[in-house]
């Protein structure tokens, strides 16, 4: 039973981590760039969703709308204010642009917000549990993100496979510069999609404040998870993502088993191992 | 009265190197026209320049009165340009048939009878039972024709095709041709742009050779002389 319980705390703990995923995801896929600030603004609208519940007195769940939509106008302004003039024919340039926005952004919300952590409750539903198994009791919360997770890969694959707006991504995906030749507006794809991955990151920054600590350093250990959950699902699978965080949900959560230091090692260990393993996924993309 | 499609006086710069150098040609609708010419004559750069993708161009390009010279890629798809891109460029991730949808998003209605899917059909029969698979899994042949298909549904005015015959097999090409006059019997203006000196002659109502960045000699094509043509084809 107490294998069983890890087992399935872990799952949906990889939930959350293939939520941080979905938007570093879909940025590299689209773009080419590797964001290194990714869990930076994953924190950083969790800031924001703090400052508003604080400053209507709101909960985040009445929040939320305006949270996300704040994060959408901010996905366009980083792309249309910065992404837009940053050269991509060298992946290194990008690189550099997204390390520097990540330094910026740790050290303002450091001014802001100051080094305390930070927490957001939305009262009895967190500590809200039912009782699946005999014996085998999950948080309410625990389900509603790893729900939100499946909910929210779901709909981008229908989006990517089923909508003209992700045909038109998929195209530039493959080659930009093709799909600029033939007369495809690349600049306005790119702006959504930049839209799309913020509102993304702005689920699992709220879901992400609730369900724990956060302070303004705490943006590159979620980027790091993310990036694990990637690279063990295989670039380019969104379902494969989320194999991948569930992967490092029940390492971490084995690894809290047997010293509680051992929670966050045993996650990067198993990475590794899966990645000597496997290095193209478990899932690749065949792309000849 | 200018032709549909009129280019005057077209200079083409990449940085220092300039590609042509003063450049007329005309396309008027339901004209097949033929731009021939040895490898840097100058074909692609004109490509290039009417759809806006590469260099510096100056001169003028008018599609029914409108000048294009300055618009962006995806304005002059709008305004009827439909470009079939050498080497068809057929996106490995979407399937024949979201390639070919893919155009429909890009262009927009001039006359009355819009491209579906169903015309498309029934123009490239050979494409139905393969619409659900990638696009690059078909052979060369059916690859041109999602090529044509997804420049069509774009609904130009004018269609490039740049050199749909290469890599292909002589009767493959002589079906696509058969194509395209067919396409051009119905008003459409096609330019081909190719290498093949004989076939572009034989299928096309007029032709314009290239040398070096301007045209060295242009007329009607069953007119063609083959040793001037040759002549101005190699510039000897």
């Amino acid at each position: 039973m107490e294998l069983v319980n890890t087992l399935v705390q872990g799952t949906l703990l990889g939930g959350l981590f293939a939520l941080y995923a979905l938007g570093l995801s879909l940025v590299f896929g689209v773009m080419r760039i590797v964001n290194i600030a990714h869990g930076d603004l994953i924190v950083l609208l969790a800031y924001v969703g703090l400052t508003v519940t604080e400053f209507f007195g709101v909960s985040i769940v009445v929040a939320a709308p305006a949270v996300l939509l704040l994060a959408a106008g901010a996905g366009w302004f980083l792309q249309r204010g910065l992404f837009e003039f940053v050269p991509r024919h060298d992946p290194l340039i990008p690189l550099l642009v997204a390390f520097g926005l990540s330094i910026i952004l740790q050290n303002l919300m450091l001014l802001g917000f100051g080094a305390d952590p930070q927490k957001l409750s939305i009262g009895r539903l967190e500590q809200a549990s039912v009782e699946i198994l005999p014996d085998l009791h999950v948080g309410v919360f625990s389900l509603l993100i790893f729900g939100a997770a499946v909910a929210l890969i779901g709909g981008l694959q229908l989006m990517i496979y089923r909508t003209s707006f992700g045909r038109a991504l998929r195209a530039v995906s493959d080659n930009e510069a093709n799909a600029a030749m033939l007369g495809l507006d690349t600049r306005a794809v790119f702006r959504k999609a930049f839209v799309i991955v913020m509102v993304t990151v702005a689920i699992a920054a709220m879901l992400m404040s609730v369900r724990g600590n956060f302070d303004p350093a705490s943006g590159p250990t979620r980027l790091l998870t993310a990036f694990e959950a990637i690279v063990i699902g295989g670039l380019g699978s969104m379902w494969g993502t989320l194999v991948g965080g569930v992967i490092i949900g029940i390492a971490q959560m084995v690894g809290a088993q047997i010293d509680a230091s051992w929670q966050v090692l045993s996650g990067h260990l198993v990475f590794l191992i899966l990645l000597i393993l496997r290095p193209r996924g478990l899932f690749p993309k065949n792309d000849g | 009265m200018s032709a549909l499609l009129s280019i005057r006086d077209l200079h083409l710069n990449y940085g220092q190197f300039a590609a042509l150098h003063g450049m007329d040609i005309d396309i008027d609708a339901g004209e097949i026209v033929a731009v021939i010419g040895a490898n840097g004559a100058g074909k692609s750069s004109l490509i290039r320049g009417i759809c806006g993708t590469e260099g510096d161009a100056k001169g003028s390009i008018t599609l029914d009165g409108r000048e294009l010279l300055g618009l962006t890629p995806p304005d002059i798809v709008h305004a009827g340009i439909g470009l079939v891109p050498e080497g068809r460029r057929i996106f490995p991730s979407l399937s024949v048939e979201e390639n070919i949808l893919l155009g429909g998003q890009l262009g927009q209605l001039h006359g009355k009878d819009p491209w579906t899917l169903e015309r498309i059909y029934e123009l490239f029969p050979d494409l139905v039972p393969k619409r659900h698979i990638s696009g690059t899994m078909l052979s060369g042949g059916q690859q041109q024709m999602i090529a044509i298909a997804r420049a069509l549904m774009t609904n130009p005015r004018v269609l490039l095709c740049d050199e749909i015959s290469l890599g292909l097999a002589p009767t493959i090409i002589g079906r696509l041709y058969e194509q395209l006059i067919k396409l051009a019997s119905e008003g459409l203006a096609i330019l081909v742009v190719e290498q093949a000196m004989r076939k572009a002659l034989e299928i096309s109502d007029r032709y314009y050779c290239l040398l070096e960045g301007h045209v060295s000699l242009s007329g009607a094509s069953d007119e063609a002389d083959e040793t001037r043509v040759a002549q101005a084809y190699f510039g000897r």
